[in-house]
């Protein structure tokens, strides 16, 4: 068995377990968005500690200029201001590039996932929707569904206090 | 309508036209580009299993079917080869990346990202031009098969966008969610982008051949190269030290003043006072703000546009946009521009997508892996390199491929390497 092989006669499981056909694909769907965003979440997470040290240092700099530009606000000074301002969107060009990472972290295994199951599934189209609709119509709105689920619970596991 | 519901309505309406785009363009494309024979063992094992929950399928032939069909058969360059192994978008005869340099070269990607910056979106359009020989392929068909050399080049095209977009709408993102959110701002220029996307990609879509749009896309490396090349000059380097020196005064001055000045709570943030369809006013901080609506409405078509066109991210165009034109406060501006990127990105990724565009999601997934361990290494391996050098290197490579597409693509001149 190719390691190929060996994945997709893993993935497959979840798709055979309830009796009927339609649930089975629905479940299997489901399971496999909650993985991809699960897995897609925990490497955004590990690239963001990787990135610690020089994303503390540009977000630092683009929230320090930020806020000194508010002062010039305050203060009537336009042309600090804008220096400031300037050098706030260079510091924030930095992060965004920094993201990249982040972002791809996130969205591999949704792509991974979609490619499997646009070759797994086919041709077959999909119970309860028209005749055109294939696998991602179910997928995308379930992966991005759990993401903004396991996000919420991220958030709320990280702000409880120790036990 | 607060802020919060405003961003999930949003998110929401994103998700139903990804949801129907997605469906739509399945209609149109039911072909990913795997392999046909393993496609048939593996659904094989599983034919009872799905055919039980399928209902009867039109059978509709798609537009890449369509155009693989048309094209002539032979061994010369520019034919279908059907003796040979299906390569990209599962064309008979047409490149096969290894997962190993798909993976290499994105890793490179992920690396530039996180050493260099934005160019690392650069290098994944030569990656996919280049490197992975789709350019070659897709310019070799203008002739013999136009039609499918053009869906070739919307697929690279839309590979590229997805690759880069993704980065700037996540980091987009972070800023929507600090809440800093101009409104009429973000409506006028979400619906600019929505239009400039939409038109750019649909008149676009199945009609740019590789060869123009390898030199559009050499124009635009080009232009960036000369612009980081200007920046380095001693002119912009003079601005950069005014502008610097005029921070740095302002610190100063901040840092001598001890007293800790207390802020009025009625002067932080934003106030609009007026909004027309020619003038938005509005105070931040206490300071009077003043634009037309019409002009980032403008700039949001034209930036958008231009980043549909050409397959790359508008967010480090909208940015510097948006803090010049309207002198807004940075955080600002990038919390505003959130809207647009993600409005661009989504409408130029489902038009295409949409008009029969077929995209090879395992390709962009292992590219996404390599970009995430490229970005990685990235920071381990920075402080062992010099920042000026290290742009000095990439202006010259900018430089030098932005020539090279130009050339290949507008005068068919090829110069080594590119």
């Amino acid at each position: 068995m190719t390691p190929f092989q060996i994945v997709d006669s893993l993935l497959i499981i979840p798709f055979r377990q309830p009796g009927s056909p339609e649930a089975g694909l629905l479940f299997g769907i489901f399971l496999l968005a909650l993985l991809s965003a699960g897995l897609g979440i925990a490497c955004s997470a590990l690239v963001g500690r990787m990135h610690r040290t020089r994303q503390l240092r540009e977000d630092g700099e683009a929230h320090k200029r930020s806020e000194l530009s508010f002062q010039a606000l305050q203060s009537g000074d336009k042309k600090a201001y804008l220096a400031q301002n300037h050098l706030a969107q260079e510091a924030y060009g930095n992060t965004m590039a920094l993201s990249a990472g982040r972002a791809a972290g996130l969205l591999w295994p949704a792509c991974a996932s979609l490619a499997w199951l646009c070759w797994r599934f086919e041709g077959v189209p999909m119970p309860f929707l028209w005749s055109s609709a294939g696998p991602a119509s179910y997928f995308l709105p379930m992966f991005i569904g759990a993401l903004w689920g396991l996000s919420r619970l991220k958030r709320k596991i990280i702000a409880a206090p120790p036990a | 309508m607060n802020r919060r519901n405003l961003f999930a309505l949003a998110v929401a309406t994103l998700t139903i036209s990804l949801w129907l785009g997605v469906a739509g363009a399945q209609q149109a494309a039911p072909a990913t580009g795997a392999p046909a024979v393993a496609a048939e063992a593996a659904k094989a094992v599983d034919a009872a299993n799905a055919t039980a929950a399928a209902k009867p399928a039109e059978a509709g032939v798609s537009k890449l079917a369509a155009a693989i069909a048309k094209a002539p058969r032979g061994t010369e360059p520019g034919m279908i080869d059907e003796t040979k192994p299906t390569g990209f978008l599962g064309i008979p005869g047409a490149p096969n990346v290894s997962i190993i340099l798909a993976f290499a070269w994105a890793v490179w990607v992920g690396w530039i990202f996180s050493t260099v910056g934005a160019f690392g979106g650069v290098m994944a359009g030569v990656g996919h031009m280049s490197v992975f020989g789709f350019g070659n392929y897709a310019g070799g068909l203008k002739k013999t098969a136009p039609e499918l050399g053009k869906i070739v080049t919307d697929s690279i095209k839309a590979s590229n966008q997805f690759l880069v977009g993704t980065s700037a709408a996540i980091s987009s993102f972070n800023y929507l969610k600090m809440k800093r959110l101009v409104l009429p701002l973000a409506i006028s220029l979400g619906l600019g982008s929505l239009i400039g996307a939409y038109g750019a990609a649909a008149l676009s879509a199945g009609k740019l051949d590789f060869k123009s749009y390898q030199g559009y896309f050499g124009l635009f490396v080009l232009f960036l190269g000369c612009w980081l090349f200007y920046q380095t000059t001693p002119g912009a380097k003079s601005k950069q030290k005014t502008a610097k020196a005029a921070a740095k005064a302002f610190e100063d001055a901040v840092k001598k003043q001890k007293c800790g000045e207390k802020v009025e709570e009625c002067n932080l943030g934003l106030h609009i006072n007026k909004f027309t369809m020619s003038t938005c006013d509005f105070t931040f901080y206490g300071v009077p703000f003043h634009f037309n609506p019409l002009v980032p409405f403008l700039g949001g078509i034209a930036i958008s546009a231009v980043a549909a066109f050409l397959g790359v991210g508008g967010g480090f165009l909208l940015v510097p946009f948006l803090t010049s034109v309207t002198q807004l406060p940075m955080y600002l501006a990038a919390g505003t521009s959130a809207l647009a990127v993600l409005v661009s990105m989504v409408t130029s990724i489902i038009t295409l997508i949409s008009k029969g565009t077929p995209i090879e999601w395992h390709l962009v997934g292992i590219e996404l892996v390599g970009i995430t361990v490229g970005s990685i290494i990235g920071p381990m391996t920075s402080k062992y390199l010099s920042d000026s050098l290290m742009k000095r290197i990439f202006i010259l490579l900018s430089l030098y491929i932005g020539l090279g597409y130009t050339l290949a693509g507008f005068a068919g001149i090829k110069i080594p390497g590119v």
